[in-house]
């Protein structure tokens, strides 16, 4: 086959030159890089001249380049056209153009110069200045000239070694080049998407991962997707999530991403109340620092406007009472139903504590009920199967000291 | 241990590999088609560059493609000896390939081949 090849340039002399240099530069696979360095061998055995033979190919070629410009050029108004994430890549290969395009049409010419047809195109439609890609251009193919005929007048005698060896240099560099490009590319598109938050693990639910327990995928999800975004079946945060099922190392991942701890599920729940009722105190007030808001009522539809107080005490955690206490939360604060923690407590030390805290004996609730009535109206209405143990120990604490409290 | 590791740096990789496929399908395509034939041309130039660094491959025969004037250059012989050899055979000497030269006239290739290489042996048989 290389044989034929070699064949062709003594027999038609500069016209092969010519067409195959001009028929390259319009992404027609023609091995004009061969035909150069046969030309190179021929002129050095004097039968082919050698300033006929760079001229030639130079103008071939340079020929070549604009027609294949213009061919891009004519397309752009199609490319103008488009809308989209296409006109995006448009804009971006524009921006390229302008940036690297010079360099990039003068090493396509001799460098990596199976590329040079493609770029002819691209450069055309991304609508290259003309005198800047002529100029790069020429002086790009003035050096491929320079280089393939030397080599070819050079190395003569050994034409078909340096085809061959050279040829598949010129291809391993221009794939190369579109590799490392493509590569390059991929990266960025990868990146792109961890940003926009297009998670690597796509489709699946950060709440959802949390509610099966798997803390490893979970804090894979987070890290590579960096989104909290995500809310569950009744629009639970992922926040709530973790801190319900009493994983923290999630919870706390998810707070290094500075979630958004106002948010509220379909029934008007926030992370507070769920850290109230879960009562872990270190991460309590990891929300409180994350900005979670202390006084905070319940905005549910039953307007209990319970607050985290009234949990905490509600579920005996008596670290969490104290904790709001001290951020300046009202002992006696009421829920929707004029209830105060003391109220709601349910158990002795609990009692203790919100009394040596200054809580009222005798404020009383909707029912006008004090705490010492309402705990007795508890023990009855439980129809002596009081869940309290220790109810009336409590009541005896609660047991008002001046007689018109009774009342 | 080492080996533990290595497994281990494999696996993550492939996984990752296996998402990025799952997201981007032409891209990632694209990228492995691209270095394979890269990696063809490497290996098609290093197995050139081996077969032509022998010296026995690198010591060429006379062939159809070939000029008089490549023929005079490559193997160092005097143009005036194979113009003579070209004249004595009743042959015009061109710069067109000797197969070609051959097919013009009334001779083969072969012969024509032959004389060329006698007379190169006769001429380095004078030096």
């Amino acid at each position: 086959m290389i044989d034929r090849l070699l064949e062709l340039v003594p027999t038609y002399g500069l016209y092969i030159v010519a067409i195959s240099t001009f028929l390259s530069c319009l992404a027609i696979p023609i091995p004009s890089s061969l035909i150069m360095l046969t030309a190179g061998a021929f002129v050095a055995s004097g039968d082919l001249s050698g300033t006929g033979a760079a001229a030639v190919a130079l103008g071939g070629a340079v020929a070549g380049d604009q027609v294949g410009y213009a061919i891009g050029r004519s397309a752009s108004g199609f490319i103008d056209r488009l809308r989209g994430k296409a006109a995006l890549m448009v804009g971006k290969a524009r921006n390229l153009t302008q940036t690297h395009g010079g360099m990039a049409v003068f090493s396509s010419r001799w460098l990596f110069s199976p590329l040079g047809p493609y770029l002819n195109l691209v450069t055309g439609a991304a609508q290259m200045n003309w005198l800047r890609f002529t100029a790069w251009g020429v002086a790009g193919e003035v050096v491929w000239v320079a280089i393939y005929l030397g080599i070819g007048f050079t190395f003569g005698s050994q034409i078909e070694a340096v085809a061959e060896i050279g040829g598949n240099i010129s291809g391993a560099l221009a794939a190369g080049v579109v590799t490392i490009g493509l590569w390059q590319w991929l990266r960025g598109v990868m990146k792109a998407d961890r940003q926009n938050g297009v998670s690597i693990v796509e489709a699946k639910n950060l709440v959802e991962l949390i509610r099966k327990g798997n803390t490893r995928e979970s804090l894979t999800y987070l890290t590579e997707s960096g989104r909290t975004t995500d809310v569950g079946e009744w629009g639970e945060s992922s926040l709530m999530a973790a801190i319900q099922e009493k994983n923290f190392e999630v919870a706390k991942a998810i707070l290094r991403l500075s979630p958004d701890i106002e948010h509220e599920n379909d029934d008007g729940w926030s992370v507070m109340e769920s850290a109230a009722i879960v009562g872990d105190p270190e991460m309590f007030s990891m929300i409180l620092d994350a900005g979670g808001n202390v006084n905070r009522k319940l905005n549910d539809p039953l307007q209990l406007g319970m607050t985290p107080l009234h949990w905490a005490a509600n579920r005996g955690h008596c670290s969490i009472v104290q904790m709001c206490l001290d951020h300046g939360v009202d002992v006696d604060v009421k829920n929707g139903n004029g209830k105060t923690p003391l109220m709601m407590q349910q158990s002795i030390e609990m009692t203790e504590l919100l009394l040596e805290a200054g809580a009222s004996r005798t404020v009383k609730n909707k029912y006008r009920r004090n705490a010492y009535k309402e705990h007795i109206y508890q023990a009855k209405s439980s129809g002596g199967a009081d869940p309290i143990k220790g109810r009336q120990q409590i009541i005896k604490l609660l047991k008002p000291t001046r007689w018109f409290d009774f009342f | 241990m080492w080996r533990r590791r290595m497994g281990f740096i494999w696996g993550d990789s492939m996984k990752r590999f296996i998402r990025a496929f799952k997201q981007h399908p032409w891209l990632v395509s694209s990228v492995v088609i691209a270095f394979a034939v890269t990696l063809f041309f490497v290996v098609r130039m290093v197995a050139f560059a081996i077969y032509w660094s022998d010296p026995a491959h690198r010591d060429q025969q006379v062939q159809g493609w070939m000029t008089p004037g490549y023929v005079a250059k490559s193997w160092g012989v005097p143009r005036e000896d194979i113009r003579d050899l070209f004249e004595g055979l009743n042959l015009t000497i061109k710069p067109k390939p000797i197969g070609r030269i051959a097919d013009e006239n009334d001779i083969t290739l072969d012969e024509l081949t032959a004389q060329i290489e006698a007379a190169i042996a006769a001429y380095r048989a004078n030096q």
